[in-house]
């Protein structure tokens, strides 16, 4: 699989390209994040802590000689890492993000073009954020064992957090797992970050036995997949949408499993989200809740559909 | 008497084919004009229905065209694949200036070649549909330049190269 970071390296301009691939190691392989801003400094996330690129061209944790990034520079970088496409990416764009070939996702911001009320493009970009897609194989193995109902079948399976604790990453990993232990898994990648597929190949490891609908609204793409596809676990990535709750309860009658996530940080948080109605009627019998402490995807607790905690 | 008619044909022979070639060039130009036109007709084709990417689209003109087009078209994306990051016009007016050198085309031609290069991928589709229409018109213009001319000036240094020989001849011998 080809997610590896120094892909989007090679896309920024010369001087920046040589100290991003200069940086040891260690930080190379922590980066969550790059953000870049016009007239702003060029920063990297890792760790927890911010690299930020200074005048001569360095990375360091020290703020007073920041190197601020001209509006050409910015479009040159947007441009490069769009592949000099960016009539190939308008959908995207107009979601304010875009998937980039490793599976990375680029959020995008600046004034917002509107045509029918809906944002059609985004214009004068005035920033970039690039987030790393990871993928670390094997970070379900701890957790899989409380996913099973038996050998055949699994509980429906909510993994709840706050951004960035790693709930699309543990959600990648169980859906490998579980399609290598034989599930047919579906993954309706509504925002093409499970999967990160690029030109029709998923860029992350997801499994043998597993059929990818990329783009597709979760709430279309559920009904789609059981129609299409017949799998026995249906696994998407952050519902919290009223329409979502159909599309799930059409799953469950079809006798699917499902294995989902959802930004919160409690148990009541859930009680009081879009999708209560299926807290209420206790369809997730594990509950997998993730914090940042001490590390990313430390596993908090994992709880029962009675919010009975398991381990 | 025999060197000398040996010489006199020789000296024609040489004239008329310098006009020959100089009346090519208008020909060639032609030639480079049209393969050019048709390799953006084929551009854009493929980023309104196929969505490719512009790196894929231009490894794709650089096989099977016009040599001096190809040829563009190749050291567009080797340059574009060293130097990913930078701006894209800048790549695109270099290859063409290391590229066009040799070519029959016209300065003008080159200019515009350049200029069309600017906008390149840097919008959605509907824009950049407008930059082709823009850009038809002005290749369709710069193509009817170079038939007229043709058809004026080829004939003129055809005859010239005939003439200039037959004058020579005539003062030398």
């Amino acid at each position: 699989m080809n997610n590896n970071i120094e892909y989007v390296f090679s896309r920024f301009p010369e001087g920046v390209k040589k100290a991003l691939f200069l940086m040891p190691d260690y930080v190379k392989s922590s980066i969550e994040e790059i953000r870049i801003k016009v007239h702003g400094p060029l920063v990297i996330y890792a760790s927890g802590k911010e690299y930020i690129l200074d005048s001569e061209n360095k990375f360091s944790v020290d703020n007073n000689n920041s190197r601020l990034i001209s509006k050409e520079e910015l479009m040159n970088i947007f441009n490069s890492v769009l592949n000099y496409s960016v009539y190939a990416y308008e959908e995207e764009l107009s979601n304010g993000y875009v998937t980039i070939q490793g599976g990375h996702r680029v959020g995008i911001c600046g004034k917002a073009v509107l045509e029918g009320g809906k944002v059609k493009t985004i214009k004068n970009i005035s920033s970039l954020n690039i987030r790393r897609s990871r993928e670390i194989i094997g970070i379900s193995e701890k957790i899989i064992q409380y996913i099973f109902r038996d050998s055949k079948s699994i509980y429906n399976t909510l993994i709840v957090s706050p951004p960035k604790c790693g709930k699309t990453t543990l959600l990648r990993d169980v859906i490998r797992n579980l399609s290598e232990k034989g599930f047919k898994i579906g993954v309706v990648d509504e925002r093409s970050e499970i999967a990160g597929m690029f030109e029709g190949k998923a860029q992350n490891d997801l499994g043998s036995r597993t059929d990818i609908l990329d783009g597709c609204p979760k709430e279309k793409g559920i009904i789609m997949m059981i129609r299409s596809m017949a799998p026995d676990i249906i696994a998407t990535d952050e519902i919290g949408k009223e329409e979502d709750v159909y599309a799930v309860e059409s799953a469950l009658n079809a006798g699917i499993n499902l294995i989902t996530t959802i930004h919160g940080y409690s148990y009541e948080d859930l009680e009081n989200s879009n999708i209560k109605k299926l807290i209420r009627q206790r369809i997730f019998k594990r509950i997998i809740f993730l914090s940042n402490i001490p590390a990313t995807g430390s596993v908090k607790t994992i709880v029962n559909e009675c919010n009975k905690i398991i381990i | 008497m025999i060197i000398k008619g040996v010489l006199a044909v020789s000296i024609i022979a040489l004239s008329t084919l310098t006009g020959y070639l100089i009346s090519l060039n208008y020909e060639i130009r032609i030639k480079q004009l049209t393969a050019f036109i048709y390799s953006i007709k084929v551009m854009e084709t493929e980023m309104s229905y196929s969505k490719n990417f512009l790196m894929d689209i231009i490894k794709k003109l650089s096989l099977n065209n016009e040599k001096i087009v190809s040829y563009f078209y190749k050291n567009m994306a080797d340059f574009l694949d060293r130097s990913y990051g930078e701006d894209f016009s800048t790549i695109w007016c270099a290859s063409a200036d290391i590229s066009l050198e040799a070519s029959a085309l016209s300065g003008t031609d080159k200019k515009i070649i350049k200029d069309f290069g600017k906008n390149l991928g840097k919008m959605d589709m509907k824009n950049q549909q407008k930059i082709f229409d823009y850009f038809y018109k002005r290749f369709e213009l710069q193509l009817e330049e170079a038939i007229n001319e043709k058809i004026k000036k080829s004939r003129v240094y055809k005859n010239l190269g005939v003439a200039a020989g037959v004058m020579v001849v005539v003062v030398l011998i």
